[in-house]
């Protein structure tokens, strides 16, 4: 396992967000947390990041880092691509780009900087254009570009398909398998289950903060009375969804 | 340069510096009105040390060093706020080192304090240039982008490993310096201090020449602080509506240019002219 969480607990104030979550990201495999609006993915993902406070285990690559600050977890190789995909919008694409780059001191930073564009010539052509005049879906791609700026080992993705076009919520996917055959580990939270079930290999079914389901992705799309129960039916449910 | 020149010169590069000032917690999001405190704490530090008979250059540093020590140390738990809640500690910082100072016989209370070692325009101009020649290379460095992604989104910016804190704590120190290196060469200048000068009403000219000016880029506050002191003084000749019309320029400044006079867009236009479609 490269991630492990066991028995996570995330409150803020009196409400309990997340409540004795345990979960698995084998090496190499894309894993997804399911579920409805609040049931507490985006703030297991920020605990899993160390940006919001949480009690129980976080294990990475073998080494326990529940204590440690969000920027000792970024340069341990975690990265993440927000809610919202959180585009600095006063800074340049290749600004936005050289801040995913932070953690890092060694000479390789151009060419990953030069592999990013070639991968999005959209985000080439604009490199020097401030963020907030890309489209949606080429925020989302320089979101990617930029946590994968940190050359991470695991990367959370936090609704990647949110607000995009049929077409860009295709492409995202599509990158995603991608990067995983290149070796990246990623732990996807998605509210478009059967996308995420078709891309995934193991799911955790999240329902006001517990974990109600976990199992290989094959199943999870089988087990159609959990799906109708927690998520209001996968099969049934359209590929895209508004914002 | 006749005297009156060389004296709004000076006038000038206080302003220029205390905007640079105003500009460093500004760059990281959070407004700063304790700029009078710090200013206050440089001119008083370095009129105490060059009284004590310590050479200028000495003094000026000790002082600045006395602002800075006090700016980290108040910028721990004034941090903590957020928002509006930050400028009003950093308002009421302030305005407790004026109150101390004007209760304190041995600092001249009230009546002000007079300072040995007389600081003319050159000296000045150059450290000025000095201060705008640091503030435009720290912009350049992996610390200005921090700012920058702090100012938009400081919990996006921890996404990437950032250290937000470190980060404001630095940059509010770093103002507090410049303040403090601003109310020292202030000092110096018209060898005299008061504590009533270092009011609120400066701190909010720091801030306001930097709106003005435009935080996008470093060079905003030294055109903001150079247009508004040298526009009263160019409006001199309509007398007693000078004010009037200065004020009703920054509403519309504020209208047309929200973003500030020296806009990233701005330089961009300005370095790449586009030919006529």
């Amino acid at each position: 396992m490269l991630l492990e969480v066991a028995n996570l607990c995330v409150s803020y104030g009196a409400v309990t967000a997340v409540s004795g979550v345990s979960l698995g990201v084998r090496e190499g495999s894309i894993a997804t947390v399911l579920g409805a609006n609040g049931a507490g993915k985006s703030s297991l993902l920020r605990a899993i990041m160390g940006l919001t406070p949480a009690t129980g285990e976080v294990r990475f690559a073998g080494e326990a880092i529940s204590r440690w600050p969000a920027a000792r977890r970024v340069a341990a190789g975690i990265a993440m691509v927000p809610e919202g995909r959180r585009i600095l919008v006063s800074l340049t694409v290749e600004e936005n780009l050289l801040m995913g780059a932070y953690p890092r001191h060694d000479r390789q930073i151009a060419a990953d900087l030069d592999n990013i564009y070639d991968l999005f010539p959209n985000l080439a052509r604009r490199r020097h254009a401030p963020g907030s005049v890309l489209s949606g879906g080429e925020q989302q791609m320089l979101a990617i570009g930029r946590a994968m700026m940190a050359r991470p080992k695991l990367l959370l993705m936090d609704e990647p398909s949110l607000g995009l076009s049929p077409l860009f919520v295709r492409e995202v996917f599509q990158l995603i398998r991608r990067m995983n055959a290149d070796g990246l580990s990623i732990l996807l939270v998605e509210q478009n289950t059967r996308l995420a079930l078709q891309t995934a290999a193991d799911g955790y079914v999240l329902r006001l903060g517990a974990c109600v389901a976990a199992a290989d992705t094959a199943t999870l799309a089988r087990s159609d009375d959990l799906m109708h129960a927690y998520l209001g039916g996968a099969h049934a449910a359209p590929t895209v969804h508004g914002p | 340069m006749s005297g009156y020149a060389l004296q709004i010169g000076a006038i000038l590069c206080v302003h220029v510096i205390a905007a640079y000032a105003a500009y460093m917690t500004l760059a990281a999001g959070q407004l700063n009105l304790g700029i009078a405190g710090f200013m206050a704490l440089g001119a008083y530090g370095s009129a105490v040390l060059s009284n004590a008979g310590w050479a200028m250059p000495q003094s000026i540093a000790g002082a600045v060093l006395l602002a800075s020590l006090v700016g980290l140390c108040v910028s721990y738990p004034v941090l903590r706020a957020r928002g509006i809640y930050l400028t009003i500690a950093t308002l009421a910082f302030s305005e407790v080192v004026v109150a101390l100072i004007l209760n304190m016989e041995s600092l001249g209370a009230a009546s002000g304090l007079v300072v040995v070692g007389h600081l003319g325009f050159w000296p000045i101009l150059w450290v000025t240039l000095g201060v705008v020649a640091l503030v435009v290379f720290l912009a350049s460095t992996r610390f200005g982008l921090c700012l920058t992604a702090i100012r938009n989104d400081a919990q996006g910016a921890a996404v990437f490993g950032v250290r937000t804190r470190r980060i404001e704590v630095t940059a509010f120190t770093i103002g507090a310096a410049l303040a403090g290196l601003a109310g020292a060469l202030y000092a110096h200048h018209f060898s005299y201090v008061e504590a009533q000068r270092f009011n609120v009403l400066l701190s909010t000219y720091a801030v306001l020449y930097t709106l003005l000016g435009g935080l996008q880029t470093p060079l905003g506050p030294l055109v903001g602080a150079a247009l508004f002191t040298l526009a009263p003084e160019l409006l001199r000749g309509t007398d007693e509506w000078r004010y009037v019309t200065f004020g009703a320029v920054i509403v519309v400044l504020m209208l047309l240019r929200s973003e500030g006079l020296f806009t990233r867009s701005f330089i961009h236009n300005l370095m790449h002219r586009r030919p006529a479609t």
